[in-house]
């Protein structure tokens, strides 16, 4: 299911949108680039979806501005989910501090995440050293893209 | 953008590393210290396969 370059700016419609990715959703491909609504307002939303879905293999959300507190929490709520193989968060601005949420999910002991794209982002030295204590303990990562 | 400290957490994670295959660091701010710095883990890994580091700020002295 592609969202791409998607113009409809009313943040209700896209929390109540994104609720419906939940256990009961059998889509496996969702890809939200280029959003004209701020991702910001609704992420939590899809987090808490996600969180509940069994069944999603591939997120791209590239070329999205999303605000470090929501984007963290964001992290933080898909932790709960287990069937993501593939991420692209290009150019989405997530930075340093961003990056101890990420490195939670990233954490987890049962993930199936494979392949992860974080380029274009604002990732110095300090966050690379946040991604690399959090890879040290994950057992899934095969593709790591740090562009 | 990753310099020559980000190279030495990456090196200590690769050292240790045998999932990761395909590893894309191009385009950051990666000098000769660095380069030396990020090398180190290639004596120690045998799983990855890929590995783009073009578009970086290390010459000839770097290698």
């Amino acid at each position: 299911m592609d969202f791409s370059e998607c113009i409809d700016d009313n943040r209700n419609n896209f929390q109540t949108f994104f609720h419906k990715f939940d256990a009961n959703c059998n889509v496996r491909f969702l890809t939200l680039d280029n959003m004209t609504p701020d991702l910001s307002n609704c992420i939590e939303a899809l987090g808490i979806a996600l969180g509940k879905n069994k069944i999603i293999e591939v997120l791209n959300m590239r070329s999205n501005r999303i605000k470090i507190v929501q984007y963290g929490q964001f992290w933080k709520l898909l932790c709960k989910n287990k069937s993501l193989k593939k991420i692209n968060i290009q150019k989405t601005e997530c930075n340093d501090n961003v990056m101890a949420a990420l490195g939670e999910y990233l954490e987890q002991p049962d993930l199936n995440l494979v392949d992860l794209d974080l380029s274009r982002n604002s990732i110095s030295d300090v966050g690379t050293k946040t991604l690399c204590e959090s890879l040290a303990r994950n057992k899934s990562i095969k593709i790591l893209n740090i562009e | 953008m990753i310099q020559s400290d980000g190279c030495h957490f990456l090196a200590n994670y690769l050292s240790a590393n045998k999932t990761l295959q395909e590893l894309s660091l191009g385009g950051n701010k990666i000098n000769n210290e660095g380069i030396i710095q990020f090398s180190r883990f290639l004596e120690f890994n045998k799983t990855l396969v890929f590995l783009d580091i073009s578009r970086n700020e290390f010459n000839d002295q770097g290698f």
